[in-house]
């Protein structure tokens, strides 16, 4: 891998949503230790953009590079999701269970970890973001705060290189939303972040892209 | 598992669909009005699942599920798979309208077996606490394997009586081809009992007494 | 050009009741017939039919030729075996094997076709309007609807829980993993209804559900259905005896 590269590379993306385009001609580039703020007016596809990154929204048009590999196929983003690590917008979506703990255990599992190794990967995760004490509650048994730093960590367990994250403070108290800032500029890693919230853009952001309304 | 159009014989039409209208009056009859709505949830989540691929060798299989739908419904499957097997039939033209009866007895009457065959299996304790993890395994074993083993038996049961000698070889391939839903339906059966008492006792405890 | 038409208006009530009671006539019709010629004409007038639907952009024309596929996959197995009796030996062919695999062809595919061509276009809504409408009892016809709506609700939560899986590196296949997997997927859709339910549950109460009115449908009884159930079967043994 290119390490004096971009991390993420996309040249004149086009994204649709259900045959409208969405986002049309937009470069993106994000390098190491870059914290990328995406901004812009609900439904302007900012989750829309971070979904294509990982191939969930196929792209209509451009090029895309991630971690300096070309990835148009299933079989190209496949690989990355893992790397890749996307912290979904509604994080009940992203919580599998049982337990915490086992959730977290969700990607290293399906890495190849074994059961014992996925389980200390999950168990080390949490300690590090400071929900140890969560680890046996089932994951319905969460409040909102909770359940996205759950969700965070069940990211985290799968050592990303970068962080994709949908609106990671929206509907957070402050001591909540400082905890959840707290991890992630401790975790030294490079972000794409999409955000309404001031807070959140003024405590992490080293730089703001915003999104057009979609052309009509 | 789903017999075609044009199959079964009319006296086995009529006595399947007779028989099943019953068994819908009867299910109706115990769901009350208050529980339509988890009925109908249940069933909608029943149908989305029976969407899920399981990869098998080369190819893949739909779930069937209808010994874990008894287990959790009892005579409620008659009605909830009534709706599921019309939309099935209208929508993607598996089945049929006039074999519908003689369908839903294949699929139903197992899961009411399973139903009460294994209910106490999964019951939680009077305080609350789930039976042991090897227990509920063995029950959601036996749902896929009351399930398919059930209405694999009915299927070749209404053939015999439509055709006799004529279908033995089909009864036969008809089995065989069903060997790979019948052996997955039942570990994933398994597993998902399993889960399921930890994730949402309440949701074993809802079968009901 | 064609475009991909979204689910047209749906047609007023009386045409749907129309169209879904002509399907299960035809299907009872069709499926005791046993004059090949007159099935082929069947076959052929429900293939044209469903074709000119496919035409008219109401029956996408991948869709039906899956349905016809699927429908088939069930026939192929009718060839595979009844036409062959085995005897000292090897498989032997059969005459009269082969001419009962080809009347149930014939009526499988009939029926098919002609269903196919008679509900194109309905989406499950429709379908669940149009069987309240023949008479189903009234708190059957409610469970169907309300399945109906909840099945967009659950195949939405389906969906996004399999992006997610995907998203954290799960991918499917024939092992051990998947099966794991796939249970837990099942389990949590089904927490989700259950969870769902008991919303509904308490909405239901805040709005004091027992004064909640039921829905004006006519109200056939319970004797009615199993009547209808009888007139059907009974009709149908007829045409049977009587072939
Ligand atoms: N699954 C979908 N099917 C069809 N259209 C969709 C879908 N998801 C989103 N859209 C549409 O795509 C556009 C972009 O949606 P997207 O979710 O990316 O916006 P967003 O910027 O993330 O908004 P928000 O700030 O509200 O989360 C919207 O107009 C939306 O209506
Ligand atoms: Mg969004």
């Amino acid at each position: 891998m290119n390490a004096a590269g971009p991390l993420i590379l996309g040249r004149g993306l086009r994204l649709a949503r259900a045959g409208k385009v969405v986002v049309e001609a937009f470069d993106l580039e994000l390098h190491a230790g870059e914290r990328l703020f995406v901004l812009g007016a609900s439904g302007t596809g900012k989750t829309t953009l971070l979904h294509s990154l990982l191939g969930f929204v196929p792209l209509a048009g451009g090029e895309l590079q991630l971690l300096g590999r070309t990835c148009r196929s299933e079989q190209d983003f496949a690989p990355l999701r893992g790397p890749l690590g996307l912290l979904f917008q509604d994080a009940g979506d992203q919580l599998f269970g049982p337990t915490v703990a086992e959730d977290a255990a969700f990607g290293p599992l399906n890495r190849g970890a074994s059961a014992a190794e996925a389980r200390e990967i999950a168990l080390q995760t949490l300690a590090r973001i400071g929900i140890a004490h969560l680890a046996e509650r089932p994951v319905h048994a969460l409040s909102g705060g909770e359940q996205r730093l759950a969700a965070l960590a069940g990211v985290l367990a799968m050592s990303p290189q970068v962080l994709l994250l949908d609106e990671p403070t929206t509907g957070l108290d402050e001591a909540a939303s400082e905890r959840l800032l707290g991890v992630l500029a401790d975790s030294g890693l490079s972000m794409i972040v999409a955000s309404h919230d001031p807070a959140c853009v003024g405590a992490l952001a080293t730089r703001r892209i915003t999104l057009a309304p979609a052309p009509r | 598992m789903h017999l075609a159009e044009g199959v079964l014989s009319a006296p086995v039409l009529a006595g399947a669909a007779a028989l099943a209208a019953a068994g819908v009056a009867f299910g109706l009859r115990r769901l009350g009005e208050a529980q339509l709505p988890l009925a109908a949830l249940l069933g909608a989540a029943f149908f989305v699942a029976s969407t899920i691929h399981v990869p098998v060798g080369v190819g893949s299989v739909h779930l069937i599920l209808n010994g874990l739908a008894g287990l959790m419904l009892g005579w409620a499957v008659f009605p909830v798979f009534f709706v599921a097997l019309l939309l099935q039939a209208a929508l993607f033209s598996f089945g049929g309208f006039t074999v519908l009866g003689a369908n839903l007895l294949i699929m139903a009457l197992p899961a009411v077996a399973a139903h009460y065959l294994l209910r106490r299996l999964v019951r939680p304790a009077e305080d609350g606490t789930p039976p042991p993890r090897r227990r509920l395994l063995v029950a959601g074993a036996a749902c896929g394997i009351v399930g398919i083993g059930g209405a694999a038996a009915l299927a070749s049961l209404a053939l015999v009586l439509s055709g006799g000698h004529l279908f033995t070889e089909l009864i036969g391939l008809l089995v065989l081809a069903h060997l790979p839903v019948f052996v997955v339906d039942a570990l994933i059966s398994a597993a998902t009992v399993a889960l399921l008492a930890r994730m949402l006792p309440a949701a074993l405890a809802a079968v009901r007494a | 050009m064609r475009t991909a038409l979204p689910a047209t208006a749906t047609p007023p009530a009386p045409r749907l009741r129309l169209r879904l009671g002509t399907a299960v006539g035809i299907s009872v019709l069709l499926s005791q017939l046993t004059s090949p010629g007159l099935l082929l004409a069947a076959c052929a007038a429900g293939l044209l039919l469903a074709l000119a639907a496919s035409a008219n952009g109401v029956l996408p024309l991948h869709s039906l030729l899956r349905r016809i596929a699927s429908v088939n996959l069930f026939v192929a197995m009718l060839w595979l075996t009844l036409p062959w009796a085995l005897q000292g030996g090897g498989p032997q062919w059969s005459e009269a094997g082969a001419h009962h695999a080809l009347l149930i062809s014939l009526r499988t595919n009939a029926v098919a076709l002609g269903c196919m061509a008679l509900l194109a276009g309905l989406d499950a809504f429709a379908i669940a309007r149009a069987a309240a409408g023949l008479g189903l009892p009234s708190r059957l016809a409610r469970l169907l609807v309300l399945t109906v709506r909840y099945l967009g609700v659950l195949d939405d939560t389906r969906r996004r829980i399999d992006l997610a899986m995907r998203a954290r590196g799960f991918r499917p296949g024939a092992n051990r993993r998947t099966v794991a997997v796939l249970a837990q997927q099942l389990a949590l859709i089904l927490v989700h209804a259950m969870l769902r339910a008991e919303r509904v549950d308490l909405a239901l109460r805040a709005r004091a559900f027992a004064t909640a009115p039921q829905p004006a449908t006519r109200a056939p009884r319970p004797w009615r259905w199993a009547a209808g159930t009888a007139a059907l079967c009974l009709g149908s043994s007829l045409l049977w005896l009587l072939r």
